[in-house]
């Protein structure tokens, strides 16, 4: 479960880097807020949600664009498994509160 | 005036340019899609002006006196055009400027501020009743090519704000459920709450709508 988990996160986390960070955003780390940030924008959350649902097989509705689903990679993570039909895996990194 | 069938013939031109034929035919014929509405009460939102300054960006509000002039030009000619019959209308609107090209612009009704306005007319198939202190914002237009960098994100945040200003408590608005880059800078970047959903079908200039779920079918501020 764990190992899977650890794909997912590292699959994520390759399309995040590789498609949706820019320039400003070398200094990304993994816990950062990918709202607060910017890294996820209008634009980089439709690209996202087309290569989690062709990915994993998913479909994310519209009732499921909430920050609590995309703030970390892994609440994103979360979020696919919970689709899945799996119980969320525990997270190894702490995930950074949206402040709302 | 304005000549209306001018503004949307070019209106239709330009956006099947820009989208397609296929994507013109969604806008005016579908079944049962899905409309958000949502409210944001103006006291959490703050200046995020200095976003646009550091893209090379200002954000102005649209006058005659915008549109006359010559500082500034649309890049969207049906832009221009909505413009003037906006503000014929006794609406308001805020654009935003990269140097001398408005590149997006929103536009907003208020019982208060436009008060030689007519009712804005989605107001009543979105089931919205506005008191003294709201807006309706709609019509967010960002350029294509300037999307992205939470442009307009941070449009919808400062057009509000600039009501904040202006002694308003609440705006409104509604975006459709499949236009996930509006759901998400409403909903997720801008903090806007749903307050319900419709369903609505179109053909052509025939509508129909139901309300699908609803928290709060009439604004409780409304007299």
């Amino acid at each position: 479960m764990r190992d899977r988990h650890a794909i997912d996160t590292h699959m994520i986390e390759e399309f995040i880097r590789s498609e949706l960070i820019r320039e400003r955003f070398t200094k990304f780390k993994d816990t950062d807020n990918l709202i607060e940030t910017g890294i996820i924008d209008s634009l980089g959350i439709q690209r996202l949600l087309l290569y989690l649902e062709a990915a994993f097989s998913i479909h994310i509705s519209d009732d499921e664009l909430i920050p609590d689903n995309f703030e970390t990679i892994d609440a994103i993570c979360s979020l696919c498994w919970e689709k899945l039909g799996q119980e969320s895996v525990p997270v190894e990194r702490s995930l950074k509160p949206y402040h709302s | 005036m304005i000549d209306v069938i001018t503004m949307r013939s070019v209106q239709i031109y330009e956006f099947i340019k820009l989208n397609g034929f296929r994507t013109l035919l969604k806008e005016v014929v579908y079944w049962r899609r899905k409309a958000i509405v949502m409210m944001i009460d103006l006291d959490g939102v703050h200046d995020r002006s200095d976003q646009l300054r550091r893209l090379g960006m200002e954000l102005i509000e649209v006058t005659q006196e915008i549109l006359t002039g010559k500082k500034y030009h649309f890049a969207i000619k049906n832009r221009y055009l909505k413009a003037l019959h906006y503000l014929e209308k006794g609406y308001g609107g805020q654009a935003i400027a990269k140097k001398d090209e408005i590149i997006g612009d929103i536009w907003h009704f208020s019982p208060r501020k436009s008060s030689n306005a007519p009712k804005h007319p989605d107001l009543d198939w979105l089931g919205i009743e506005l008191s003294e202190d709201d807006a309706y914002c709609w019509d967010l237009f960002v350029m294509p090519t300037e999307r992205g960098n939470n442009v307009s994100g941070i449009l919808q945040n400062n057009a509000v704000y600039s009501l904040k200003q202006n002694g308003l408590k609440r705006a409104y608005g509604f975006c459709w459920a499949d236009n996930v880059p509006a759901v998400w800078n409403a909903r997720v970047v801008n903090k806007w709450k749903d307050i319900k959903t419709l369903k609505v079908s179109r053909f052509l200039f025939f509508k129909h709508v139901c309300v699908h779920s609803s928290r709060m079918v009439r604004s409780r501020y409304a007299k």
